[in-house]
């Protein structure tokens, strides 16, 4: 149908033990959100979400000329966060996942769960701290909002393309020194788009609707954990994305690393005993566990915190 | 560029047994068939063949044209294809093709060129199946089926809302895109930089968006008046679907451990 | 003769034709309505004046061919007028929307601000350059829209629906706006009341076809004709 930014794993691409475990993972973060949109939004939340994912896939349309033939795309993860906030914005970009996926065959079914992980939860949380701490930093002056949604559009999409470029390795469809870098360095470039397409949405709202940008959701209690969340998610892609990068094995290279770290904790990855999956996809498995088992424990974290502050 | 008459919705009327079929049957059909692509082994030609009898199958029963498969399965993006060629110069087996680049030796060898093309039939094989199941079932089915799979209601409810208004924002967009096409000229004098730059150019897309997206905010303040004007009080609510007939059952259970045959079989041989 | 159109015809796709065989030619200045029942195909002509639709037959604006080669020149020729005015109003100021078609066109810095200007100051609204189009009434964004237009200097004005969504006011002033244009100027609009004043020439099209192509004096007086052609 139409070429969104190119990011979208298509089915066989990925092996069904990392289809699996993104799926339990990017399901468990739906929930969540799912509830939390709620508490936010309340009865407005079906008209406000529904009507604006519609919206993102309208405006992953609209394009500019780049050279030759090619044009630059919008995902609009970061957009949607400077819209309707974080956890509207991860149902709004799973929505277009979805649809995409389902309808318009743009990423798989079986894969889904990684689709939705890259653009839904990565890209939204990546676009949240970056726009929440930039914006902060310059107390909202005007052009300092434009460049908080320039960096947001960015990141979400290189960051994102990061994690893409990981499951890829970790399933063994492309080694790690060609998958990651590959990712990275096309979206490094489509990101700037990104940041330039978001800017530019995010200064006509300025101007037109200031009351839209400014909102105090942006600078409540909760949002400290939500920020924090998303640094560590992309603090953990940007650390091990180059580390992988080095060589083809470059997961299993990582993974040795963190062995002793593993090793030490042996006790809890007793769970996924080692005679239930061949020898050495264990290792990269170990990996990509420890990671999203962290995401979990700091999500866990933020979301017990979150729940003590409110009823506080 | 036309002013949004573009054909957006992939469902495509019919009436035959396939469209018939109950959409839990199709889903849970097409996600079984999805299942058994993905794990089945690399160089499996015979299953994958099996496999598109059985989509052939499909497409023939649903008496949909073949140029909407063909149409709609031409997809795959460029730097996921730069991802997979790497595989080619890998594996085992022997060289089927050398060159010399750089000092170094370049090889494609054979296992590379069969885990290759593997991927790029199961790529295929799971469009084709996906193309299948959304020319087939009509958008609001698939929402029922996938509530019945476990889809939370609040979140079918934001896609059921999602794609009524798609189409139209769409639409807008592509309206917007044509009247931006529309004012870019090219000037009878001296020609000199015709386009403006690069940055301007996504900046003025980034305002479209903007546009949208404030417009799409206003649109969703009235829908949800128009709602609360109907009594609407927040819960999501929608009509259930009847229970599958003892038939399409069967046709699931078929289905589902004919995917599982595919599955071992695949993997044995 | 700065419009000639030779037997055009279009379809949307296979089982909807909407042009069938149009010929028609405008002389430089002079002012045409379209009209016709909707569904008739005025739209459908008026955007293929500047190459939003391409259909077969030929077409000349100022004695260029329409080709992919002359596409862009023409584009700056012939200023399009949507019927929504939301659809060519996307910038955060109304200056910005009327200063994209020069710069698209690479101009001066300069010269842009001249066109710009001067456009804002054909249609009312330089004291509203700052605005946000957002903010704008109805009457107030169709003169934004055509300051957008007005800005790339073109020959041709194609109006689609003009008057549409205008209170009584707002259509005199339009109106009134039009009147002191020196481009030619085509317009499709059910309104006719607006034809005495501006468009001394009435096209009447029906069925992707033209009907009847005359003085508005006349065509105004018969109410036959007009009943014919379901415009009474």
């Amino acid at each position: 149908m139409h070429a969104p930014v190119p990011m979208h794993i298509p089915d066989g691409f990925l092996s069904i033990t990392t289809s699996v475990l993104f799926w339990i993972f990017s399901a468990i973060v739906l929930f969540f959100a799912l509830r939390k949109s709620e508490e936010i939004l309340s009865d407005k939340k079906i008209p406000l979400m529904g009507v604006m994912a519609a919206a993102i896939f309208a405006g992953q349309m609209l394009n500019f000329a780049v050279t030759g033939g090619t044009s630059g795309h919008l995902l609009g993860a970061a957009l949607a966060v400077i819209m309707v906030g974080t956890w509207p914005a991860v149902i709004v970009m799973a929505s277009v996942v979805i649809v995409q996926a389902l309808m318009f065959q743009d990423g798989g079914l079986v894969v889904m769960g990684a689709n939705l992980f890259n653009m839904a939860v990565v890209g939204v949380f990546t676009a949240n701290f970056i726009y929440s701490i930039f914006s902060r930093l310059y107390k909202h002056k005007k052009w300092a909002l434009t460049a908080a949604a320039f960096a947001a559009g960015w990141a979400s999409v290189f960051i994102a393309s990061l994690s893409a470029g990981l499951q890829l390795a970790v399933s063994g469809t492309s080694p790690a020194n060609i998958a990651i870098p590959a990712m990275a360095g096309i979206h490094a470039l489509i990101g700037v788009g990104e940041g330039l397409i978001t800017a530019g949405a995010a200064a006509l709202v300025l101007k037109a609707r200031p009351d839209l940008i400014d909102r105090e959701e942006l600078s409540g209690e909760d949002q400290k954990w939500v920020v924090t969340a998303g640094i560590v998610l992309s603090l953990l892609l940007v650390i091990i994305s180059p580390l992988a990068s080095s060589r083809p094995d470059g997961l299993e290279f990582v993974a040795e690393r963190l062995g002793f770290m593993i090793r030490a904790q042996e006790p809890a990855f007793e769970i996924i005993p080692d005679y239930v999956l061949p020898g050495p996809l264990s290792s990269a498995l170990a990996t990509v566990a420890a990671g999203v088992i962290g995401i979990i424990i700091v999500a866990g974290l933020a979301l017990a915190a979150s729940k003590m502050s409110s009823k506080g | 560029m036309s002013i949004g008459q573009v054909h957006l919705e992939p469902y495509i009327k019919g009436n035959s047994a396939l469209h018939g079929l109950d959409a839990r049957v199709k889903l849970a059909g097409a996600l079984a068939m999805l299942i058994t692509i993905s794990t089945l082994p690399d160089g499996a030609w015979a299953f994958y063949l099996f496999c598109l009898a059985l989509l052939a199958g499909g497409m023939l029963i649903s008496r949909i044209p073949l140029k909407v498969f063909i149409r709609r399965a031409a997809v795959i993006e460029l730097p996921l294809v730069l991802v997979i060629l790497p595989v080619l110069f890998r594996g085992g087996g022997e060289a089927v093709w050398s060159a010399g680049l750089f000092n170094n030796e370049v090889a494609i060898y054979q296992g590379g060129l069969v885990r290759f093309s593997s991927l790029l039939a199961k790529l295929f094989l799971s469009i084709l199946t996906s193309v299948l199941l959304s020319a087939a079932t009509p958008f609001q089915d698939l929402l029922a089926a996938m509530r019945k799979l476990g889809l939370p209601r609040l979140f079918s409810a934001i896609l059921e809302m999602m794609w009524r208004y798609l189409f139209v924002l769409v639409r807008e967009a592509q309206r917007m895109l044509t009247a931006r096409k529309a004012r870019s000229s090219r000037s009878g004098e001296s020609a000199s930089k015709t386009g403006g730059t690069l940055a301007w150019r996504a900046k003025v897309t980034g305002n479209m968006a903007g546009t949208l997206m404030l417009r799409s905010i206003d649109r969703s303040e009235r829908v949800y008046a128009a709602m609360k004007a109907r009594g609407y009080d927040g819960e999501p609510r929608t009509l259930e679907m009847s229970e599958p007939s003892g038939g399409q059952t069967a046709t699931l259970i078929a289905i589902a451990a004919g995917g599982l045959l595919v599955i071992l079989l695949g993997n044995i041989l | 003769m700065i419009i000639e159109i030779k037997d055009l015809r279009f379809s949307y796709h296979e089982h909807h034709p909407a042009l069938e065989g149009v010929s028609l030619e405008v002389e430089r200045g002079e002012r045409v309505a379209l009209v016709g029942p909707n569904g008739a195909g005025k739209t459908t002509l008026l955007q293929h004046l500047n190459g939003i639709l391409r259909g077969e037959g030929e077409i000349r604006i100022d004695g260029d061919i329409l080709s992919d080669e002359t596409l862009d020149i023409i584009r700056g020729k012939v200023g399009f007028l949507f019927q929504s005015p939301d659809d060519q109003l996307f910038s955060p100021t109304v200056y910005h929307d009327a200063a994209y078609g020069p710069v698209y066109q690479g101009l001066a810095a300069e010269e842009v601000e001249e066109r710009v200007s001067d456009a804002l100051e054909k249609t009312g609204m330089e004291a509203l350059r700052d605005a946000a189009p957002y903010h704008l009434s109805v009457g107030e964004k169709k003169r934004a829209a055509l300051a957008t237009v007005l800005s790339m200097r073109p020959d041709i004005l194609a109006l689609d629906e003009p008057t549409s969504g205008l209170d009584p006011r707002g259509k005199r002033e339009l109106v009134e706006l039009l009147g002191e244009m020196p481009q030619t100027i085509v317009a499709a609009t059910h309104d006719l009341a607006i034809i005495p004043k501006l468009f001394p020439r009435m096209v009447i099209m029906e069925a992707g076809r033209i009907v009847h192509d005359g003085w508005s004096e006349d065509i105004l007086k018969d109410r036959a004709l007009l009943a014919r052609h379901g415009l009474a």
